[in-house]
């Protein structure tokens, strides 16, 4: 089975996201959400997305999300993904929801990127504790994306009701 | 002797509904995104004055389901919107649903 929708692992969920609420230890080298490197890296079809996996399988080059599914351009879209500006860590009254947002996020430069389907988005400043660049969520695009020399920019939603557009959100 | 002061700017505009705008010189792979009447209301990319184009919003391919992504006022959702250019090469806005998670 390959995508079907967008979620947060629920490893992420229980930390680093809700690690305080326990005397969990934070990932390695993790510090927070604002402060780290958080990336957006490009995949095809041929990944099972599951939120429910063991926290092993959720990092960037483990489990489903290996470098060989992923979707790179040779100079502008590389390997490991573009960091996302901009982020914000907000409660959206409208939606309800608590929002984890970023600029929209586009490649250094012109790109040729051939059939991404979705998004991993992970914590390249984790080094251990839970996984190496551990796995936060994923977003299904909803089909295939191509681009032949030209431009390439994720657009992120915004939560019905709401006002500002999300990477991921936790309705509360 | 008086030096002119040369104020450098970018036009933009929609192939689509028309809109214009004018900014600062920005990279080259930057882009400005406006709302579009004539796309169903979708965020989509204005494109440099001169250049020959259209832009196309394609529906999502796969079914909807729980998830939130862009939806146009015909009620549709939509994945991407494509700026086709005459030279054949494409620039992709892909509209990311939102990753949710409960509390």
């Amino acid at each position: 089975m390959a995508w079907t929708d967008s979620r947060i692992f629920q490893q992420a969920m229980i930390n680093p996201i809700a690690g305080r609420c326990w005397t969990t230890a934070v990932p390695t080298t993790y510090s927070s959400l604002s402060a780290d490197d958080i990336r957006a890296s490009l995949f095809n079809n041929s990944v099972t997305p599951d939120r429910t996996v063991a926290v092993g399988s959720t990092g960037y080059n483990t489990g489903t999300w290996t470098t060989g599914n992923e979707v790179t351009d040779v100079t502008n879209w590389t390997a490991t993904g573009r960091a996302l500006g901009t982020k914000t860590f907000t409660v959206d009254t409208g939606s309800s929801s608590i929002c984890f947002s970023a600029a929209n996020l586009s490649g250094a430069g012109n790109v040729t990127i051939t059939n991404a389907f979705g998004c991993l988005i992970y914590d390249n400043t984790i080094t251990g504790g839970t996984v190496v660049d551990q796995g936060l969520c994923y977003n299904y695009f909803g089909g295939a994306q191509s681009v032949v020399a030209g431009a390439f920019t994720i657009v992120w939603a915004t939560p019905g009701g709401g006002a500002i557009s999300a990477v991921f959100n936790i309705t509360v | 002797m008086s030096v002119p002061l040369l104020v450098a700017y970018q036009d933009w505009h929609c192939p689509e509904c028309g809109a214009e705008e004018r900014t600062p010189p920005l990279p080259p792979n930057a882009s400005r995104m406006h709302t579009c009447p004539r796309l169903h209301m979708l965020t989509a990319p204005m494109v440099r004055a001169g250049s020959d184009c259209k832009l196309v919003a394609t529906e999502r391919g796969d079914y909807l389901g729980n998830e939130i992504q862009a939806t146009g006022d015909d009620g549709k959702p939509y994945m991407n919107v494509e700026t086709v250019h005459a030279d054949g090469h494409n620039d992709l806005a892909v509209f990311a649903p939102v990753a949710r998670g409960y509390l």
